[in-house]
């Protein structure tokens, strides 16, 4: 598996999570993000199941959803709506091959780019190990 | 976000020609990737017209380069690579408009805080910026244009609870030409404060606080006070409500009655107070209290013989002014109101839920609430402070924190008992000079910067002794022979036990025992402590999650004067800057809308929104979203099992395409 590097896409929402992401940046954090492929989207609580799948279907290595804190949704509570649908999506995800370590739900305050850093630099970790999703 | 209005124009018949103009924010960018490559990748995408570099894209020359670039080369889209969009997405959409595009059809590429700011590696940077590249231009190309839509509304506003915060809210609000409907349940307004003698920490007379501030709501040409009032219903959003109120009979007329008084002594009816074994009795025909305003009497239909079947008309009779209506009905009014500041105040912890405050066992053990009323001039005993038996005190016992700061009632701290408990021995001491007065507390929790120079004035003057609890119910309370034994446990773990004839109950405040129905009539979620919950805790204290419906004072939680009528003020500064008089109102332009063509009705998006934007009318196969109240999250667009929902901006299909574009 030497010398292949993973692929994560990661959804962020607007509000919190995207900050976080950027304060990542501005506090010049050293984290793998060269596998990251960030997408921004209003809410976490938008993220359709299915557009994961699809990110999966089209060779992304892993997949992460960051929202807000509990009770920092600037939607009050999409991140909550979010919520709810994660233990069905990850039953699917398993039933198709792709275990745990591929895929994270979790929240992202808006400052806080360490948070930001560990958790993605985890699942890259965790994925390097792995190497490369077999999508057949 | 301002910007004309657009005829959305035929997006995919048109040539897309799209502009990728990457930044270079002077080292930032231009040395951490190879720009050359960046520029190969955008202008290797279909309907690309041209990509180019520029140094400084958000200094006034990138700017006008922009806008130049735009018009010259009549671009369609733009993707602007460079910082993240949360610094500058606003400043470019603003140059589109400028340019006359449509600020909509621009896609912001982070390849500043999210790549080379964070990734070492030239070549590395350079994979992913076109990576993220490659995202933006197949995104872009499915952007729409976006109205920014507005609406009719109106700036009127109805202030539900007519105490010192909503007063304030409406008083702000009409002396900005604001119609304003302050509804209030009580016969009268000014809500407790107008019942209070004293306030903390100055000792100033609270009618003479009040009372001008109340003659100005009642003689205001933009404020319609309706007393007796209540909320029934309300519908609408954010501009637009329809509030139904329901108006209780007083049966005197408010304009011909001035409150003389001469159907009180004709009344046959006496109805004994229900404070301390009957003090303060009134008629049954009546004002609240002396000095209640408006200075009305009303009759009280449980009490007056008319109502009781007997023909008696004393009252009518000894009107000189004509004003007894004994054929008034109750009444519903609709209102027009573009919002709603729910300003109900609070209730009292009620101590007989507990065993150990004694309350309603024995005599002379009273709230604070009603020692309120036994120290106001106004009140029962014309503020003389006494026992049940007219006799003056000998010793006083002030208990802190009944029902609160424990898990079993309240877990919170009201934050005002400590400070008016002390100003009630402040107020015993001046009116008792020899007796013993003593205070139960487990700590104190005096906050603002006169509060502990109050705290030492009573200290140091009024002779008062502290019991420390071991925890703020380490007390017991119950009626001795002639007295009242108080057991409490100080912090020694010691019991103690001590004689008073008089004991008053600091109890905690609790959100307004009318506050669920207010909260099921507003479809408001009140929060855990059954307050009001905040549209934000922090940043947005006065609005509730429903947009149009505010707070003010304790609906949202306890509160002490000042801070209900800076609420009260904040309520309607947010209202102001949201309602113009005369002014449309703009809609968010990326607010979800369904397709009803591919919409089942199952309902599934109804539950999920926050904001009820989401409703089927009756008879409607399909829901409709409400353009004034979604936000535009799109939750309802990922839960939509048929896809129905149009999420702009960020449509799946937006959304797909830049995920090809990452991955591939």
């Amino acid at each position: 598996m030497q010398g292949v590097e993973p692929k994560i896409i990661v959804f962020l929402c607007h509000w919190c999570s995207y900050e976080g992401a950027d304060a990542a940046g501005r506090g010049r954090k050293e984290f793998p993000s060269g596998n990251l492929r960030e997408i921004r989207v209003m809410c976490s609580g938008r993220v359709d199941p299915r557009l994961v799948l699809e990110a999966f279907r089209l060779g992304a290595d892993g997949v992460l959803i960051l929202g807000c804190a509990p009770g920092d949704c600037h939607y009050k509570r999409g991140n909550i709506q979010a919520l709810k649908r994660i233990p069905l999506l990850e039953r699917i995800l398993q039933q198709n091959g792709i275990n745990n370590d591929r895929f994270k739900f979790d929240s992202v305050s808006a400052g806080d780019g360490e948070k930001y850093a560990r958790i993605a630099g985890e699942m890259v970790e965790r994925l390097r190990g792995q190497g490369s999703k077999n999508h057949a | 976000m301002q910007f004309e209005p657009v005829e959305a124009p035929k997006v995919f018949n048109m040539p897309q020609r799209i502009g990728v103009y990457i930044c270079e924010c002077g080292p930032n960018i231009k040395d951490a990737v190879e720009m050359a490559e960046l520029l190969e990748e955008a202008e290797g995408h279909k309907d690309v017209v041209l990509a180019q570099s520029f140094g400084f894209l958000c200094s006034p020359d990138g700017k006008e380069f922009l806008r130049e670039e735009i018009r010259s080369h009549k671009l369609r889209r733009i993707v602007i690579a460079g910082c993240s969009p949360k610094e500058h997405e606003r400043t470019f959409r603003e140059i589109l408009k400028e340019a006359g595009l449509n600020p909509f059809l621009l896609q912001i590429t982070n390849i500043r805080e999210q790549c080379t700011w964070v990734i070492q590696e030239k070549k590395v940077a350079t994979e992913k910026a076109r990576a993220l590249l490659r995202g933006s231009i197949k995104r872009v190309r499915l952007h729409e244009p976006l109205e920014a839509k507005t609406i009719e509304c109106c700036a009127d506003v109805l202030v539900v609870g007519a105490g010192v915060a909503g007063i304030n809210v409406a008083l702000a609000l009409a002396r900005k030409n604001r119609k304003v409907y302050l509804i209030e349940k009580e016969p009268c307004i000014g809500g407790r404060v107008a019942r209070h003698e004293d306030l903390y920490p100055d000792m100033v007379c609270a009618s003479c606080l009040i009372e001008p501030q109340l003659d100005a709501v009642l003689h205001h040409d933009s404020i319609e006070v309706l007393t007796l009032t209540q909320m029934a219903e309300v519908k609408g959003y954010l501009g637009n409500f329809v509030a139904s109120v329901r108006q209780k009979a007083r049966f005197v007329d408010l304009n011909a009655c001035i409150g003389c008084g001469a159907c009180f002594e004709a009344c046959p009816v006496s109805v004994p107070g229900l404070f301390m074994g009957g003090m303060a009795g009134r008629k049954a025909i009546h004002v609240p209290y002396a000095g209640a305003l408006p200075n009305v009497a009303l009759i009280d239909e449980d009490h007056c013989l008319r109502f009781q079947g007997a023909s008696c008309r004393s009252c009518l009779e000894s009107c000189p002014f004509g004003a007894i209506r004994y054929d008034e009905t109750d009444g519903i009014r609709e209102l027009k109101v573009g919002a709603v500041v729910v300003a109900t105040g609070f209730s009292s912890f009620d101590p007989g839920k507990d065993a150990r405050y004694g309350y309603g066992g024995a005599d002379n053990i009273i709230t604070s609430l009603e020692f309120e009323q036994l120290v106001n001039s106004t009140g029962p005993t014309e503020g003389k402070i006494l026992l049940a038996n007219g006799q003056p005190p000998r010793r006083i016992a002030f208990v802190h924190c009944v029902g609160s700061r424990t898990e079993k009632f309240n877990e919170y701290c009201s934050g005002v008992c400590c400070l008016y408990t002390l100003k009630h021995a402040h107020q015993a001491r001046l009116q008792l000079p020899e007796a013993g007065i003593c205070q139960f507390h487990s700590d104190l929790c005096l906050p603002g910067k006169e509060s502990q120079r109050f705290y030492r004035m009573v200290l140091t003057e009024d002779r008062i002794r502290f019991f420390r609890l071991l925890r703020p119910d380490a007390i017991e309370i119950r009626k001795g022979s002639g007295s009242i034994l108080i057991a409490h446990t100080d912090t020694q773990g010691e019991l103690e036990q001590n004689e008073f004839d008089m004991v008053v109950l600091a109890t905690a405040m609790e959100s307004d025992e009318g506050i669920g129905e207010i909260a099921g009539i507003l479809d408001v979620k009140l929060g855990e402590n059954g307050f009001f919950e905040e549209a934000d805790a922090r940043l947005d204290p006065v609005s509730t999650v429903r947009e149009g419906i505010f707070t003010a004072g304790c609906a949202q939680e306890p509160k002490d004067i000042p801070s209900s009528v800076a609420q009260g003020h904040a309520a309607a500064g947010r209202i102001m800057g949201k309602l113009e008089p005369g002014e449309r109102l703009p809609l968010e332009p990326m607010a979800c809308e369904i397709d009803p063509e591919t919409c089942s009705g199952c309902l599934v998006c109804e539950s999920l929104c926050t904001f009820k934007a989401i409703v089927r009318e009756d008879c409607e196969p399909t829901v409709s979203i409400n353009q004034a109240m979604c936000r535009g999250c799109g939750v309802c667009a990922a839960a939509c099992p048929s896809g129905a929902v149009i999420a702009r901006h960020f449509s799946t299909q937006a959304i797909l395409s830049e995920l090809r574009g990452l991955i591939g």
